[in-house]
């Protein structure tokens, strides 16, 4: 009922009827684009079109957000597990904490088996990303659930034109085979993919399968713009799982090694969007159809035998089910008072199986720890008004509104108070995410900024009790910048200021969700480019990000403290040849972890080249140039791997290794 | 420019944190230099033989210490276990030895690797059978005396047994000390209990005995840990 009036409010500011006869008569010889409105520009972010992301070094789509400052990601799970983020302080698990979008649908899978938000960009063919918008904070309204510390939006589409094959493969046991088609005439969003890929990976237990098919087109019914597209994926993956640092300094275990229970899994997803659209000089709307299937097989076990002796601690976590949503998007700018309003409404709904397992090392199950069907939904909406009332000043205020509603409908919890019976748990929150930009001499070389917003992460439907409101994560962020800006050159510096007002745990034994207080986040970014040529472009950047409980002042675990990378970036372009790259290393600093650990400190240099002559193509690949040996994914906990020694209680740190030196090439062909 | 870069690293490495240290703390179990003791009821007991078979000796950090060290605001994930608590053992050897309470010297049990920082509480487990095994004579309040002999058997931990100290590995103690008391152990045990089976020996079947002497042996009481500068 409270969406009501917007939505009617919406419609209406969206619609071009309500502009009358003559003025739709006017804009529609005014339509000059296709895409969907998009929303000004905002200091905190980073957009990089298909030829930036074809010289920025990344094997998977995932990988491409590391061009986000302050972002890093661990892929401690080997091909085909989501990755680990972490942004500005918050270490955002497999993005809780992290909201990506694709062409607008939310990727994040809400109460997900393995964690909350999980993330899983396997799926997307990194050919088929044509545009990458990234935002750090929470100050953008259109981002809804989870987006606490940073969201970014991929856009779909193949930047050639014609049929290309091409095949490779690489020095990791790998290999690739890749065949795309956009129609000559089409637009980018005309287009076929398949693509497959497979590897036995460097060390052990890290081989993996994956398939991907893309196809989308789109076509004008009068004056609006259509546009479908469907993805489908399927990939199983063995996953290296940690080693114990103390086995491998010992020689009983090799860095790139795995313990024989170390996990894998399966990982399937299809999704299909239908948008329609239309865009105008000043302003327009799009309407976003979206729905998709999903099921996700899990094995891993980090602990051996710690927990249960007699069994292993193996854990089969499964999950599968379906998503659909709605969203709608208008702008229109408001004449005489010099602004644009911008707004949208999100519906979503979710329902999904999920279910957690205890397996014997054969792999046979010995307990069942989580059944659980779960129906969840959101509905939100949002709006921003962007007013320039003087040159010297911008201001964007606005807001985000948003109701969660979730239904448990059956579950036996892991503290082993098994329900016999479906006994349905229903509970639901509101939340007002409040959000405003400013912009000081917009329009002069030397820019001020100061923002402000609210984000939130919605609970996980196993934590919930019948009748209690949702506990939602809040998370309100400030920050301030100055951004520099001339014809070849650009530098950013940006402090920021977050603070989760109460973080919440979700607590085994009890199976609820527990307070463990407030916590803060305090860092700074400096981001500073520069393009000597049109053909070359350079970035560095550093991020400091500081994160404590409240209370104690402990520091959070997990999040880097210290982020830095520096690239290199060029791209030439002739007649009938082509050729781009880039080099791009990045430095991470000790992180801390539980029980008073640190990481290991990590430089790794990665390198990508493109080329094409004729009707020739060459791509090339380079992980980690410099062969560091470097530790991806570091944890501490006890752990009881090998039965013939006595069981330590001793936290240790646990390990698993970062990708080695890996070169990988392809070579294709373009069919006209 | 490499070289530069080379410096920008360790200068952010720098700026890190340095990860909890480990270090090594002999440890001495030790019983009581005293055979005889005053008992419930003004009973003199006099113990003839006192064996202790102690196992898996683990010391821990404090409770609210190890709360505030919650690995991650995102606990609900199931992801990997360091999102979950990661328990809060500091210190630990591991073995099994066979200790006379009534030996002045005690035993060095070993070393025991420990993580630096704060210690509340330590933790042993008692597991054979017999786990203690105490004889000798009991003098009572009248001058009556009455031979005893229980073997407990027992497969159980004792917890809290409290030391409130702080390890530096840059100043190690010389020494962690465990001290068992058999006369705390005994101090529950009524010695006026009626002999039951009439064998002339007051063993576990006796009264109440069985009862308060394994209490006794499991009684954070009958423990002190401490630590030698």
């Amino acid at each position: 009922m409270v969406l009501a009036p917007l939505l009617s409010g919406l419609a209406l500011l969206a619609s071009p009827s309500a502009r009358g006869e003559e003025d739709e008569q006017e804009t529609a010889e005014e339509e000059i684009v296709v895409e969907e409105p998009r929303a000004r520009e905002t200091p905190a972010q980073v957009t990089l079109d298909r030829d930036a992301l074809e010289a920025f070094p990344a094997s998977s789509a995932d990988e491409l957000l590391r061009a986000m400052p302050g972002l890093h990601l661990s892929a401690h799970g080997g091909h085909g597990k989501a990755y680990q983020y972490f942004v500005r302080g918050f270490d955002a698990v497999h993005g809780a904490d992290l909201a990506i979008s694709l062409e607008g649908i939310p990727l994040n899978e809400v109460s997900h088996i393995h964690g909350q938000g999980y993330l899983d960009l396997h799926f997307l063919p990194t050919v088929l990303i044509r545009g990458l918008d990234l935002w750090r904070g929470s100050s953008r309204p259109e981002a809804g659930d989870f987006a606490l510390a940073a969201s970014a939006d991929l856009a779909l589409g193949l930047a050639d034109p014609g049929l290309l094959v091409e095949a490779g493969g690489g020095t990791d046991r790998s290999g690739r085979g890749l065949v795309t088609w956009r129609p000559a005439g089409g637009e980018p969003e005309d287009f076929v993919v398949v693509e497959g890929e497979a590897g036995r990976g460097v060390g052990d237990h890290r081989a993996f399968r994956q398939v991907r098919l893309a196809g989308g087109m789109g076509g004008w019914l009068g004056s609006v713009r259509v546009r479908a597209f469907a993805l489908g994926y399927d990939g199983t993956f063995e996953s290296p799982g940690v080693v114990r640092e103390d086995d491998v300094s010992s020689g009983g275990m090799d860095f790139y090694g795995a313990y024989p229970e170390a996990g894998g899994g399966r990982s399937s997803r299809l999704l299909a969007g239908l948008k329609v659209g239309r865009s105008v000089a000043d302003g327009g709307w799009h309407l976003l159809g979206w729905g998709g299937l999903r099921a996700l097989e899990l094995r891993r076990n980090f602990t051996g035998y710690a927990r249960y002796p007699d069994h292993g601690d193996g854990v089969l976590q499964a999950q599968e089910g379906q998503a659909a949503g709605l969203r709608l998007r208008g702008r229109r700018g408001l004449k005489g008072i010099g602004s644009m309003l911008e707004g949208g409404v999100d519906v979503r709904a979710d329902r999904f199986d999920q279910r957690e397992q205890g397996l014997n090392p054969d792999g046979t199950v010995w307990v069942e720890r989580v059944d659980a069907r779960v129906v969840q939904g959101a509905a939100g909406a949002w709006a921003d008004l962007g007013l320039d009332p003087w040159p010297w000043l911008s201001a964007e205020p606005g807001f985000r509104v948003e109701a969660l509603g979730i239904r448990l409908l059956r579950r036996i919890d892991d503290a082993g108070a098994t329900v016999a019976h479906p006994q349905p748990a229903d509970s639901w929150a509101p939340v007002l995410c409040p959000k405003v930009r400013l912009s000081l001499f917009p329009d002069r070389p030397w820019t001020a900024f100061a923002t402000w917003g609210r984000g939130f992460r919605s609970p996980e439907a196993r934590g919930i009790e019948d009748g209690d409101r949702a506990p939602v994560a809040t998370a309100d962020t400030a920050e301030l910048g100055l951004r520099w800006g001339a014809p070849a050159a650009s530098l950013t510096l940006v402090g920021f200021h977050t603070t989760v007002s109460n973080e919440i745990v979700f607590d085994h034994a009890a199976a609820r969700f527990l307070s463990s207080g407030a916590t803060r986040r305090l860092g700074g970014e400096a981001v500073a480019g520069l393009e000597p040529f049109s053909w070359l472009r350079g970035e560095a950047e550093v991020t400091w990000a500081d994160g404590r409980y409240q209370a104690s002042g402990e520091a959070l675990p997990y999040a880097p403290r210290w982020l830095a990378s520096t690239g290199l970036y060029a791209r030439r372009a002739w007649s009938q040849r082509r050729v781009s790259g880039g080099l791009r290393g990045w430095y991470l600093g000790p992180r801390p972890l539980p029980e008073g650990f640190y990481s290991h400190p990590a430089f790794v240099v990665d390198a990508t080249a493109h080329a094409e002559w004729r009707q020739w193509v060459l791509d090339l690949e380079v992980d980690n140039l410099l062969g560091t040996r470097w530790r991806d994914g570091e944890f501490v906990y006890p752990s009881w791997f090998d039965q013939s020694r006595p069981e330590s209680e001793l936290p240790v740190l646990h390990v698993t290794a970062g990708d080695p030196f890996a070169i990988r090439i392809a070579l294709g062909r373009r069919f006209s | 420019m490499s070289r530069a870069l080379v410096l920008a690293c360790v200068a952010l490495a720098a700026c890190g944190g340095e990860s909890r240290r480990s270090l090594e703390v002999p440890v001495h179990l030790v019983g009581s230099e005293a055979t005889t003791f005053q008992g419930s009821g003004g009973a003199e007991v006099r113990l003839e033989r006192a064996i202790l078979v102690l196992s898996d000796l683990r010391l821990e950090s404090p409770p609210a210490e190890a709360r505030l060290r919650l690995p991650s605001p995102i606990r609900a994930a199931h992801a990997h276990p360091g999102h979950d608590f990661s328990g809060d053992t500091a210190c630990e050897l591991l073995g099994t030895w066979d200790l006379d309470l009534r030996s002045a010297e005690g035993l060095d049990a070993g070393s025991a690797t420990c993580l630096e920082g704060d210690l509340a509480t330590g933790r042993v487990r008692l597991s054979a059978e017999p786990a203690l095994d105490l004889a000798g004579v009991v003098t009572l309040a009248g001058g009556a005396e009455r031979d005893f002999h229980f073997e407990v058997p027992l497969d159980e931990e004792v917890s809290g047994i409290p030391i409130e100290v702080r390890l530096d590995a840059d100043a190690p103690p010389s020494r962690l000390e465990l001290a068992a008391s058999p006369a705390t152990m005994l101090s529950w045990s009524d010695w006026s209990t009626e002999d039951e089976d009439q064998d002339d020996l007051l063993t576990l079947s006796d009264g109440v005995l069985g009862n308060t002497v394994s209490f006794g042996a499991v009684s954070t009481a009958s423990f002190t840990l401490d630590l030698d500068e």
